[in-house]
């Protein structure tokens, strides 16, 4: 452990540092160290020109904007190169469980600068990443880490969901950046989001188009808000069942039925029934309605509720 | 006889039937160059769709079909012989369930044969059996000798009406057999269009329907499976064609039942197998989720092809073949096919023309 002059420090984020915390934590941890001042030392390498900072980025970035000149850094084996990720590792770990981009930021990096392998990974450092030991686990990380930044923020943010990740990642990579694209700013939710990236991509295979052309084809480019275009995503993906939906509202307004009846049909229109729902407050009351209903029907009243039926 | 190719690179034996008949006449029929492994207790258990694993059925043969809940049974009663298919249809529920399963054949026959013995000597109504739930029924009969195995079991059983469900032509090894007249072969059938781009090993259809030729003409009831039907493009007349197909081929009179059971498949199907399916765009009608977690077309889309072939059915067929659809509802029941029976009901139907 040794104080380092910030202005001897080289610096190279591209190449060591993984860190990507959602914009809550980071405003938490700058607060901290305002208030407590840098508490834990960074991790760095000598070099022959000089050192290098391998761990605490953000560290150093609050110092230099504090004016602050000097720090304390913890000088660690740059020999070694799977052992100094390895400290890396556990260095990042001591600020709690990594997300889905830091994850993948680091197994990359990792890779890179180690040569090892995924297999290697899956056999050594996955279970201490939270991954399953195989290969495949790192694919959905990876995937997401190469992403822009603009998207892997939607990612670490909550706004889009790992849960349907695989959707995306087993895609083709245009018809997924289509979607994140098309979806950029939109409030979905996450759920609405896997459903809309479902549907979407379904619609378009349906048609042997990409996503891309699909949407173009069918004017949905121009979208902007989410229930809208999940709406009219859903619309194309089911046509029939869409227009259905919309005939059978039609036919059920046109029936004038008393205000204390409804129809509404199962989901899907499954099993060709429909369900008549009456409230009253009086068996007078519903005697009367049912008579009213079944003069409707013995008058062909109901008639437009037939193709539903059966 | 000349033995055409086995679907299968490998064969893995357990230790334990290494020494079983059926294990025995087995690899005297498998190619001398294949490799053979000997799997003890313990072992890892194969993998792959190309490796023939040879073990003990140590649970039932014989069971009540598991169908899907919420809909009308037919009182159908699965022997199981094999699990895994060669053909490897594209919509097959074993792609989902069993990706990665061995061809898998039980070599404890006996076991299965007093199982079902014991069984079918309660039966005092006729029960239709199905060796082709979990594998196709004739696929591998070069290698097996199953349909020897099951005419001698269910000659003393004229209440048993077994069914070998089939997408190959392999009709010469049942001929041959001497096939008791409670014996069944039965063929899926879809339109060659639909064989080429989705059952691409499986016997062409007109191959399959000369097969049911040879068994009628020896005098075998023959069955036939509309199953999955694929409302896609011109549906109406592709299959329509089929029907004609069919009964060109074979009299009404020798035909024990058809059955229609439109594509479905679980959601999660699509969830694992969605973008490889990509190209197909027939993964991606108008499903829609129905109570089992099963994926089926769109209800109208069903009721208008369940009405349309069976309505071609009964003009070709001059309505004397029993026709049931399979994992629907009563409603559906009523809405495509006119009617609305009960399981006892379906029983009697299917077993009247047999």
């Amino acid at each position: 452990m040794k104080p380092v002059k910030l202005s001897e420090l080289y610096v190279d984020a591209g190449k060591w540092s993984f860190s990507f915390p959602p914009r809550e934590r980071a405003e938490e941890t700058s607060h901290s160290l305002v208030r407590f001042g840098v508490m834990r030392p960074v991790l760095v390498i000598e070099t022959g020109g000089g050192v290098e900072l391998v761990a605490g980025c953000a560290r150093v970035a609050h110092c230099r904007a504090h004016g602050i000149d000097e720090i304390w850094a913890r000088v660690v084996d740059g020999s070694d190169a799977t052992g100094l990720w390895e400290l890396l590792l556990e260095d990042q770990l001591a600020e709690g469980a990594m997300n889905i981009v830091e994850v993948g930021l680091y197994i990359s990096k990792r890779l890179a600068e180690t040569g090892e392998s995924l297999a290697d990974g899956a056999k050594g450092f996955f279970q201490r990443l939270g991954l399953s030991p195989k290969e495949g686990a790192a694919r959905e990380p990876l995937w997401v880490a190469g992403l822009e930044l603009a998207h892997q923020r939607r990612f670490v943010e909550g706004e889009l969901p790992e849960a349907g990740l695989r959707l995306l990642t087993e895609a083709p990579r245009a018809d997924a950046l289509t979607i994140l694209n098309v979806t950029a700013g939109m409030t979905l939710g996450r759920n609405k989001f896997i459903e809309t990236a479902r549907w979407a991509m379904e619609g378009a295979w349906r048609e042997k188009l990409d996503v891309a052309a699909w949407l173009k084809a069918n004017d949905l480019n121009d979208i902007a808000e989410g229930e809208t275009f999940r709406k009219a995503i859903w619309r194309l993906r089911f046509p029939q069942l869409s227009r259905w939906t919309d005939e059978f509202a039609a036919d059920v307004t046109s029936l004038k039925l008393p205000g204390n009846v409804s129809i509404s049909h199962s989901k899907g229109f499954e099993g060709g029934k429909l369900r008549l729902t009456t409230s009253f407050e009086s068996v007078d009351e519903l005697r009367e309605t049912l008579e009213d209903i079944a003069e409707s029907a013995e008058a062909g009243d109901l008639s437009p509720l037939e193709k539903y039926l059966g | 006889m000349t033995l055409p190719t086995p679907p299968f690179d490998r064969v893995v034996v357990d230790e334990e039937v290494s020494s079983a008949p059926f294990t025995l006449n087995l690899l005297g029929r498998i190619p001398t160059e294949m490799a053979v492994h000997s799997r003890v207790s313990g072992d890892p258990l194969p993998k792959g769709r190309t490796t023939l694993h040879i073990t003990r059925e140590s649970g039932s043969f014989l069971k009540k079909c598991p169908c899907t809940p919420g809909v009308l049974r037919c009182g159908y009663r699965v022997f199981t012989l094999g699990f895994q298919c060669p053909f490897g249809c594209t919509y097959c529920f074993l792609r989902f369930y069993a990706p990665d399963e061995p061809l898998t054949l039980y070599a404890n026959l006996e076991d299965g044969a007093k199982e079902f013995e014991t069984e079918a000597r309660t039966w005092q109504k006729p029960v239709r059996v199905g060796t082709g739930e979990f594998t196709d029924s004739l696929a591998l009969e070069p290698w097996t000798g199953h349909a020897g195995f099951i005419a001698n079991l269910i000659r003393k059983y004229p209440n048993a009406l077994m069914e070998l469900k089939t997408k190959s032509a392999l009709i010469e090894p049942v001929l041959a057999v001497d096939p008791p007249p409670n014996l069944l072969v039965a063929w899926s059938v879809n339109p060659q269009s639909r064989i080429d781009s989705d059952e691409l090993l499986t016997a062409s259809l007109s191959a399959r329907l000369q097969a049911a030729k040879s068994a009628a003409d020896a005098g075998m009831k023959v069955a036939f499976h509309f199953d999955p039907i694929f409302i896609e493009g011109d549906w109406q007349k592709d299959y329509g064609e089929v029907v004609e197909a069919i009964f060109d081929h074979v009299a009404p009179e020798m035909v024990a039942w058809i059955s229609l059971g439109t594509l479905r498949f679980p959601k999660r199907f699509l969830d694992k197998w969605g973008t490889r399916l990509r190209k197909n765009p027939a993964y991606f009608n108008e499903f829609v989720l129905g109570p089992d977690g099963k994926l089926r077309y769109f209800w109208p889309m069903r009721r208008e092809a369940y009405k349309f072939v069976s309505d071609c059915i009964k003009a070709t067929g001059g309505g004397v073949v029993p026709v049931y659809l399979c994992m629907e509802s009563r409603s559906m029941w009523g809405s495509g096919l006119g009617w609305r029976p009960d399981e006892e009901e379906v029983e009697i139907l299917l077993s009247e023309n047999c």
